[in-house]
């Protein structure tokens, strides 16, 4: 076949996305391997040591990995194009017919779906560990409290950490940009793209107060034992900056990637 | 060599869209190349215009700016000035279909096995010709199950070589293809590398300063030294005037 007649087809096919998806997944150079296996094993040493520490302090030290993921998320954002440009890889990766856009966006997606499975993990098992506890306590309903909050709650945590691990990517897009200084101009990059951020998540949020806010469900304990009732209270979130926040993540998200595919020498 | 002539068609300036016809325009037009990196001036006015179906061989000692040109045709190293056109197409997502680039350094991830790589690259261009794959897999020695982490320098070249000549690209891009490859399996591989390459359909440019091994494959020649374009000209010509590329080579950067 000549070479002229051949179909090219450019950007990301199903089977295309699928391998990019694999690869980021597989890749062991990641830290995820490491936060999963630290995760699991703190969940089953509270798990022998529910006897001697009491449920309650058990269920309570069971979020302790949520904390980390937020880290996670930030270095793997950062990794994601770190050691690309270190291993040689992104010789590879730039030179794919495929915007450079979508590269990154596959690579998001994998830290996505890592960080929402760890997510999952640790709240499974607090969830167990505090199902212990409330039958102890005799108290029943709480789940009807827990349940309409946490849908709210769950995409909160999931905007704060699209958002950290967009504007670490985007931190180590401008590190790879720029000839020199990379570290310090990725620092101050950092530093504006937070406080643009703020400043711009409010002002798009003047743009989306027709969204419905985000409604959770607080809840207090009154008494003790038996005579234990809950008082729920409502929290009210705006959801307005939020949608701004992530629009300005999404607008940040594509500058890195451009930057990376029009402007970072390899 | 500087033409200066329109470029005939427009496309559009992210690189998407289709080549231009014509069977009658280069495959590639570099036009006043500048590049500079800080300290240095990696490119410094270079231009060329390669006709479709040849074999170019861009000579010159280290730093003369051969990689930072071919990165360049590649996308992977963004010019100061000038422009690059792939088939008429500004360097971008839709000529990086067209080119097969082969990188001095090891692109691919350790954890990778041979196959990987060949699904990789077949599942990304269109021109991939898996039998052809096959048969260059045989000719290099080398297995679909071993690991890229576990192949030597030597091995992790041939690699590289069969993902970029298995492709039936308008144009094959080849820095230092050589480089990591021992002395004794060269000569066959230049015989595989001459078996292999379709002339009139594809264009080759060879990046090297090991100039007695190819240079009886080359038609044309560009010598480089400090990014800018020391010499060029047809290879047979050069050949009768001076004995030997590798005698002029010694000559011109002596």
């Amino acid at each position: 076949m000549a070479a002229g007649a051949i179909q090219r087809r450019t950007g990301l096919t199903g089977r295309r996305f699928g391998l990019l998806l694999r690869k980021e997944l597989t890749s062991l150079e990641g830290l995820f391997p490491v936060l999963l296996g630290v995760t699991l094993l703190w969940e089953l040493f509270l798990v022998t040591r529910r006897p001697t520490w009491g449920p309650g302090a058990v269920a309570g030290l069971s979020l302790i990995p949520l904390g980390l993921i937020p880290f996670w998320a930030m270095w793997a954002g950062f990794q994601s194009v770190r050691a690309e440009w270190n291993g040689d890889h992104a010789q590879l990766l730039l030179t794919l017919p495929v915007p450079f856009w979508q590269v990154q966006g596959v690579k998001l997606l994998a830290i996505w779906l890592q960080a929402a499975l760890t997510s999952l993990l640790v709240a499974g098992a607090a969830w167990l560990l505090a199902r212990e506890l409330l039958q102890e306590l005799r108290v029943s309903g709480l789940w009807d409290v827990i349940w309409p909050s946490l849908p709210a709650a769950s995409l909160l945590w999931g905007v704060l950490l699209v958002q950290l691990s967009i504007v670490a990517q985007f931190a180590s897009a401008v590190w790879r940009t720029v000839p020199r200084l990379g570290g310090l101009v990725a620092l101050w990059a950092t530093v504006l793209a937070g406080w643009l951020g703020g400043r711009l998540s409010g002002l798009l949020g003047y743009l989306f107060q027709w969204v419905p806010d985000l409604r959770l469900l607080g809840v207090s304990v009154q008494g003790q034992g038996a005579q234990a009732v809950f008082v729920r209270y409502p929290i009210l979130i705006d959801s307005g900056p939020l949608v701004g926040g992530l629009l300005f993540a999404l607008g940040l998200f594509w500058v890195g990637a451009l930057l990376l595919e029009r402007a970072a020498d390899v | 060599m500087d033409e200066r002539r329109p470029l005939a068609t427009e496309p559009e300036a992210d690189g998407r869209g289709a080549p231009a016809d014509g069977e009658g325009r280069p495959v590639l037009e570099v036009r006043d190349l500048v590049k500079r990196y800080p300290g240095a001036e990696a490119l410094n006015g270079v231009s060329l215009t390669l006709p479709r179906g040849t074999v170019l061989g861009l000579l010159g000692p280290n730093g003369s700016g051969k990689s930072t040109l071919l990165k360049s045709i590649a996308g992977l190293v963004h010019p100061d000035e000038g422009e690059v056109r792939v088939e008429g197409l500004p360097v971008g997502t839709a000529t990086k279909a067209r080119v097969a680039y082969l990188p001095e350094v090891d692109p691919y991830y350790r954890w990778m096995r041979v196959a990987q790589v060949l699904e990789w690259t077949a599942t990304f261009y269109d021109d991939w010709e898996p039998d052809r794959a096959e048969e260059l897999l045989q000719f290099m020695n080398l297995r679909r199950d071993q690991k890229v982490g576990g192949l030597s320098k030597g091995q992790r070249a041939r690699l590289r070589l069969v993902v970029t000549l298995a492709r039936n690209a308008p144009l094959l891009l080849l820095d230092e293809p050589l480089s990591g490859i021992d002395l004794a399996s060269r000569a066959r591989i230049i015989r595989g590398l001459i078996g292999q390459f379709r002339g009139g359909e594809q264009s080759l440019i060879i990046s090297t300063h090991e100039v007695a091994e190819v240079e009886g494959f080359l038609e044309r020649v560009v010598f480089l030294e400090r990014g800018r374009i020391r010499l060029e000209g047809e290879a047979e010509a050069l050949r009768v005037k001076h004995g030997s590329l590798q005698a002029l080579f010694e000559e011109v950067f002596a």
